[in-house]
C-alpha cells in the first residue's frame, strides 16, 4: 500500500462518521446514507492529490455528498419517510428527552430537501454559512434564507416547540 | 447561532446514532478505480456516438428541409416603366386598374 493510499484510508476511517451521520439525517437510513458517503469518497479519490489538505478534503466531500443527495432526489424520490405520531407534552419525566430527539429528527425529515441539506450541514456536521454554502454550490445569503425557513417550520412543529418550551423551563 | 439553533444542535448531536457500520477504505478505492476505468472506457465511445450522430444528422436535416421547403410568397408586381417616360413622369402617372398588370 502506497502512503497515499493510507493516508487516504485514514481519513475515510476518521472523517465517514460524521459523515455517515450526516447523511442519516438527509436521506433516513443507513444503507442509503453509507451509499451517499460511499459514492462521495469514490469521487474524492481520483482528486485526493489535488486535494491538498484534510479541510480541503472534508470540505470537497460535503460538496460531493450534498450534491449527491440533492441529485438524487431528481431521479427518485427519497426525502420524506413517513414518521408516526409521536407522543407530546409529556409530562417530566425519564422519557421527555428521548421523545425531543425523536420529535426533532421527524420535524426534520418533514423539511424540503435544501431546507434539510441546511439543517444537516450546518446543525449537525457543524460547518459553518461559507462552508455550507460551498457545499451547496450557493452564496451565503441563500443558506442564511434556508435555515431561518428551517428554523421557523421546525419552531412551528407543535410537538418540537412544546417539548423545547418543558426543556428551556427546566 | 441563535438560541433555538444552538439547543437544536445539541438536540440534532444526541439524537443521530452512531453509524452500524465503518466503511471500507480498500473497497471504496476499489470501487473508485472501476468507476474510473469505466468512465475511461465510455467516454470515448460517448464522444464517438455523438460525432456520429452529427455528421448523419447534420445533413439529414438539410436534405429534409431543402425537399419540404416551400415557395415563398410572390413578390407583388412591379408594372416597368413605360417606355418614353422619365422615372418622375412615371412616378406621376396613374395607377393601373386593380386586375390588370402590365
Amino acid at each position: 500500500m502506497t502512503a497515499c493510499e493510507e493516508r487516504f484510508d485514514g481519513f475515510v476511517r476518521a472523517a465517514s462518521p460524521g459523515l455517515l451521520r450526516a447523511a442519516w439525517l438527509l436521506v433516513g437510513d443507513w444503507p442509503a446514507a453509507e451509499d451517499l458517503v460511499q459514492t462521495a469518497f469514490e469521487k474524492t479519490w481520483p482528486r485526493w492529490g489535488r486535494l491538498v489538505d484534510d479541510k480541503q478534503r472534508l470540505a470537497y466531500l460535503y460538496r460531493v455528498l450534498t450534491n449527491a443527495f440533492l441529485r438524487g432526489l431528481r431521479r427518485k424520490w427519497m426525502g420524506e419517510i413517513a414518521a408516526g405520531d409521536l407522543p407530546h407534552g409529556a409530562g417530566v419525566d425519564e422519557t421527555d428527552a428521548l421523545v425531543l430527539r425523536a420529535s426533532v429528527l421527524a420535524a426534520a425529515r418533514r423539511l424540503p430537501p435544501r431546507q434539510r441539506a441546511v439543517i444537516a450541514l450546518r446543525y449537525l456536521a457543524d460547518l459553518t454559512e461559507a462552508q455550507t454554502a460551498a457545499a451547496m454550490r450557493c452564496s451565503t445569503g441563500t443558506v442564511k434564507g434556508y435555515s431561518a425557513r428551517a428554523l421557523a417550520a421546525l419552531r412551528a412543529d407543535p410537538a418540537v416547540a412544546e417539548l423545547f418550551a418543558e426543556e428551556s423551563k427546566r | 447561532m441563535t438560541d433555538f439553533g444552538d439547543r437544536l444542535a445539541r438536540v440534532l448531536h444526541d439524537a443521530v446514532p452512531e453509524p452500524p457500520h465503518e466503511l471500507d477504505p480498500s473497497a471504496i478505492r476499489a470501487s473508485a478505480t472501476q468507476r474510473g476505468h469505466r468512465k475511461r472506457l465510455l467516454a470515448p465511445a460517448l464522444a464517438a456516438a455523438a460525432v456520429a450522430a452529427v455528421a448523419i444528422g447534420v445533413p439529414l436535416a438539410g436534405h429534409q428541409l431543402a425537399t419540404h421547403q416551400q415557395p415563398g410568397p410572390q413578390r407583388p408586381a412591379v408594372p416597368s416603366p413605360a417606355a418614353g417616360l422619365t422615372a418622375s413622369e412615371f412616378r406621376m402617372a396613374p395607377p393601373a386598374p386593380i386586375g390588370r398588370r402590365a
